[in-house]
């Protein structure tokens, strides 16, 4: 009894541990990918509400404040056209740090590994 | 009663069930032993119970457990180590700039760092692949209800289609499995031979949250586990314990349990559920604490909406915190609403900070609604129903919708906001409000993303400027509507609607959208929702008991309000009085809710005390202390009382209806003020009508009200549900009137003239006639028994005043009879007694000798007047005489009057 129990958890060490290590990297680059793409796309989703580029976008030409006369519709014009393109460039800032983040936390094992076989190459 | 489902289940028949065959495992079955076909699928309980495999298990968990907390502590260490090595470096006058030289240093903290690093990112990935290992309860697909008729039979299982045969021990879990372990040690610790599903709900017994969903039932943990070991006792004994088959039923049934709700995991209510759908004898443990399956199932449903609630919590918030806060839409294109926000609420913004609770289960009507909204065809929409049926609740479900974009296109980026209607026109003059109202109005069409609510919108209509050519108010707001201004939802009750809006020109921009009254079963769901928020404030918890009694209760006796308001009402009165009684953390009991309903509706609803049900026992001898004779009345009546009170009786008709006949002063009236004292608590606990003040055709306006003035009969009803009403000589009412009462003896219940209806169904109605007391006479004379006598008048003599239909009605028809010397004698000792009882109270005591009390009844007794004339005579011989003696101050305290025959009245001094 004692002897079975002591090959099952040595099987289930060897089995459930060892082996899961073996399907690490393969994760991590399948499906770990596409949990990390759509992490890192939810929050560009997110920013892009917070933000309300879209919504700017799509109301360029609406004038603001329900004020219908040609001057406010001219200044509303600019102003949305200046708020499009600084959102803009904040939304864009924030998708390429994003990019860059997902880009850095995919290739972080690889990183890791560097630095670790560069230490016995030293 | 409910071991008919056991008819799907396959056993196999070589081991017969047990999965096992002498050391190993059943070859037949491989060990699956119970199995069922069930949606295409064919479930089984995979996992072997023993000693050894749970000590195995709990190793395997507790080994991996170790694995990760180690690379948990190794990676805490990494950062530490780096945290050190910043701080070197800065001590050594480095710069961020330099940073990079640290990130390439080859130190050994640094490899260790390194190390510590990969080890996170290993535990971040076992952590990932736990959960997609997981195994989840099979999705379940609508169209595979029916499947169950392909089956599987064991010669099969071997073979292909392994995908369709389901361990159902995988989906299990933590808690859940820990169950069937528990239960195996109990099984094991007493020496018994099969682990039945006595020992799983034992088992179950040990967890707070089936302790908890207990208590909600009023069962506390001391009562069921005596009956639960009593049940244990039974059990087979023997060693090293095996699954039983009827424990693998359970397991798989709580799965199949799981499956329906479309849960991921089986948790420990399913197994509760499963044990006692399939397992007689505890089905019956619950079933002498009062708990039946329903209630078991709708209490489990009761925890689920809580989990429910949370998780719709967690993503409103999450989606809700886009909603802009301000007045303002996104787009930036609405305008300022300055006046408007000065008599109004924004509904979306105080649902974006969760002032109003999760709106669940009024889905149907929101849609509805929405669909009004799509067809386009008008911009108002009305909401019909009566006041607490969950108008409100519904607007502030748009809210919540409108704060995570939850709704059609057209109302997106747009606020809801409530216009206080007396806020804007209250106090102020036609023309003033007329002014006001189109200013409004204006600011919203202008503003361009308010959704109006109106309220009541009855207020709106009504006030005219100047004569009657003019303008009204509603009018204004139609014009605005028709010209496709804004979008407008509105509230009203449906006898306002019939009244007012239907003939108004509202009806032409407002689709009305119908709200009922939830049923029974809906309104429990309503409050099981809401009952979080009240055990919140109040500090208290709510059994399942409490919730479906205030229900029950407020369905049947508050008749003239509706669910769920008026039973969520029932239950927050019920929860501050078990504060006040018993402190905070207690539980509200189903007896709290019927003491609140018996205080407001003064009807006994609670359970039947010892006390009570001892006065009802003896009903009649109570009666007979202060009604003589009459043995067959008292004895009707009592039983009808004790079938009220013991609810075996029909509830949609009143208590009784009973038709006391006989000559004048016989007693009729007196048994009705006499059960009104006994048993209703007063004598002033009866409405009592003199029906030869009904005679013509139009007082069944006073009976029943106009809709100005309440009606005498409907408004005490109204007050006093629970109470005796007598009909006093009602062979003299109208003809019309007497249909009425026709009407409510069959139904219970009666439309007074505003158009509420009341209900009689807690009312004993009795009539009194003196309608044939010749023919009573006579017969009685002639020597022919009651029952004879009550034959004929029903058959011939009664025609002439009441209609066949009339009489049938009637619980009882009851012939007094006329009374005897004897029994003249003895009302004469009861009115003497209560003289005495009077003259007591001045500390006077009144003796009467037989022989006087003889001469009394002999003076009062006439065989066509009954005992009428009887209190004439006492009050002339006796009580004027001592009325004098009082006044003329010869009696003082703790003399004895004494009366003899002769009209002699001596008094005794006190010594």
């Amino acid at each position: 009894m004692t002897q079975n129990t002591f090959l099952k958890t040595a099987r289930y060490i060897v089995i459930e541990l060892l082996g899961e290590l073996a399907y690490f990297p393969i994760w991590w680059y399948s499906r770990g990918v596409k949990k990390t793409a759509v992490f890192f796309w939810q929050a560009i989703i997110n920013m892009e509400r917070r933000l309300g580029w879209s919504v700017w976008l799509t109301n360029l030409f609406n004038p603001m404040y329900g004020q219908r006369d040609w001057q406010s519709v001219l200044i509303s014009f600019f102003v949305r056209l200046f708020q499009i393109v600084f959102r803009g460039i904040l939304l864009l800032i924030w998708l390429v740090l994003m990019f860059l983040l997902a880009l850095f936390w995919l290739a972080l094992p690889l990183l890791v590994i560097y630095q670790l076989v560069s230490f016995f190459n030293k | 009663m409910t071991s008919t489902v056991k008819k799907n289940y396959l056993f196999c028949p070589a081991c017969r069930g047990t999965g096992r065959a002498g050391a190993g495992s059943c070859s037949h079955c491989r060990g699956a032993a119970v199995g069922l076909n069930y949606s295409g699928l064919f479930l089984y309980w995979g996992r072997s119970i023993s000693a050894g495999s749970i000590v195995q298990e709990r190793f395997f968990r507790l080994v991996k457990l170790a694995f990760k907390m180690a690379l948990l502590g190794f990676g805490i260490g990494g950062v530490i180590i780096l945290g050190w090595q910043f701080w070197r470096w800065s001590v050594a006058g480095l710069t961020l700039l330099d940073l990079g030289q640290l990130v390439r240093a080859k130190s050994y903290p640094m490899f260790i760092f390194w190390l510590s690093l990969l080890a996170d990112l290993y535990l971040f990935y076992l952590l990932n692949r736990d959960l997609e290992k997981e195994e989840k309860i099979k999705e379940k697909h609508y169209q595979s209800s029916l499947a169950e008729t392909t089956e599987i039979s064991w010669e099969d299982l071997s073979s292909s289609n392994q995908r369709q045969q389901v361990d159902v021990s995988l989906a299990y879990g933590t808690q859940a499995n820990l169950v069937v372990e528990r239960a195996y040690q109990f099984a094991r610790q007493f020496g018994h031979r099969q682990l039945n599903p006595i020992h799983l709900l034992t088992a179950l017994l040990t967890f707070n949250e089936v302790g908890s969903l207990l208590a909600r039932l009023e069962i506390t943990p001391e009562k069921i586990k005596e009956k639960v070991l009593d049940n244990l006792t039974h059990e087979e004994r023997g060693v090293k314990p095996v699954l039983s088959p009827a424990s693998r039923q359970t397991l798989v049934e709580a799965y199949k349990i799981a499956y329906g709700q479309r849960k991921q995991k089986v948790g420990l209510t399913d197994v509760l559920v499963a044990a006692n759908l399939l397992n007689q004898s505890i089905a019956d443990i619950f079933y002498d604490l009062e708990i039946d399956f329903d209630k078991i199932k709708n209490v489990v449903m009761w925890a689920d909406f809580y989990d429910i609630t949370q998780s719709y919590l967690r993503r409103f918030r999450a989606v809700a915190k886009f909603k802009p806060q301000g007045n303002l839409d996104r787009a930036m294109t609405a305008m300022a609403t300055p006046f408007l926000n000065r008599h109004s609420r924004n509904l979306t913004t105080l649902a974006k900070y969760g002032y109003f609770s999760p709106c669940l289960g009024r889905d149907k009507e929101i849609e509805e609604i929405f669909r009004v909204v799509q067809s386009g065809r008008r911009k108002g929409i009305i909401l019909v129903g009566e006041t607490g049926v969950g108008k409100t609740a519904i607007i502030r479900g748009l809210a919540q919708r409108m704060a995570t974009e939850d709704v059609p296109d057209i109302w997106r980026d747009k606020r809801l906001v409530d216009l206080s209607i007396p806020s804007l026109i209250g106090g102020a003059a036609p023309d003033v409000a007329q002014s006001r109202l189109i200013r409004v109005l204006n600011e919203i069409t202008q503003a361009g993303n308010i959704v109006l609510v109106l309220e009541n919108i009855r207020e709106l209509l009504g006030i005219s400027v100047g004569g009657e050519e003019s303008l009204e108010l509603a009018e204004i707001l139609v014009q605005v509507l028709a010209g496709g201004g804004f979008y407008c939802l509105a509230t009203t009750t449906p006898a306002d609607y019939a009244r007012y809006i239907e003939r108004s020109s509202l009806v032409s921009v407002f689709q009305p959208v119908r709200i009922e009254e939830p049923d029974k079963n809906s309104a429990i769901q309503i409050l099981e929702i809401k009952s979080g928020a009240i055990e919140n404030k109040h500090q208290v918890y709510f059994s399942y008991k409490a919730i479906a009694r205030a229900v029950d209760l407020a369905d049947r006796f508050i008749p003239d309000r509706y669910l769920p308001d008026k039973a969520i009402n029932i239950l927050e009165e019920a929860a501050v009085l078990a504060r006040q009684q018993r402190g905070s953390a207690s539980i509200v009991r189903g007896e709290d809710v019927a003491e609140i309903v018996a205080q407001a509706t003064k009807i006994p609803v609670q359970r039947i005390s010892q006390e009570e049900s001892r006065k009802l026992l003896d009903l009649e001898q109570l009666i007979h202390q202060r009604i003589v004779g009459q043995a067959e009345a008292v004895k009707m009546v009592a039983a009808s009382l004790r079938r009220a009170r013991a609810e075996m009786r029909d509830i949609k008709r009143p208590i009784s209806n009973f038709l006391f006949l006989g000559p004048t002063g016989v007693g009729k009236t007196e048994l009705a003020k006499t059960i009104a004292e006994v048993y209703f608590g007063s004598e002033d606990n009866m409405i009592r009508l003199d029906m030869s003040e009904y005679q013509a055709a139009d007082s069944i306006n006073r009976l029943i009200g106009q809709a100005d003035s309440p009606g005498l009969l409907t408004e005490a009803v109204r007050q006093n549900p629970f109470s005796i009403i007598l009909l006093d000589e009602i062979e003299k009412a109208d003809r019309n009137i007497i249909n009425i009462f026709l009407q409510v003896m069959e139904d219970g219940r009666l439309t007074d003239g505003a158009g509420r209806v009341i209900d009689f169904t807690n009312s004993i109605i009795i009539a009194t006639s003196n309608a044939g007391t010749e023919f009573i006479q006579d017969q009685i004379r002639a020597g022919l028994g009651v029952e004879q006598i009550r034959d004929q008048l029903v058959d011939y003599q009664l025609k002439d005043y009441f209609r066949p239909e009339f009489l049938n009605r009637f619980d009882g028809i009851i012939v007094f009879r006329p009374l005897n010397l004897a029994e003249v004698e003895q009302i004469a000792r009861l009115m003497i007694d209560r003289l005495g009882k009077n003259l007591s109270q001045q500390g006077v005591s009144l003796e009467v000798t037989a022989a006087a009390i003889q001469e009394l009844a002999q003076a009062g007794f006439n065989p066509t007047l009954g005992a009428r004339p009887l209190r004439r005579v006492i009050q002339e011989k006796v009580a004027d005489i001592l009325t004098n003696y009082l006044l003329e101050n010869k009696l003082s305290r703790r003399d004895v009057v004494v009366i003899d025959a002769g009209g002699v009245i001596t008094v005794k001094k006190a010594i």
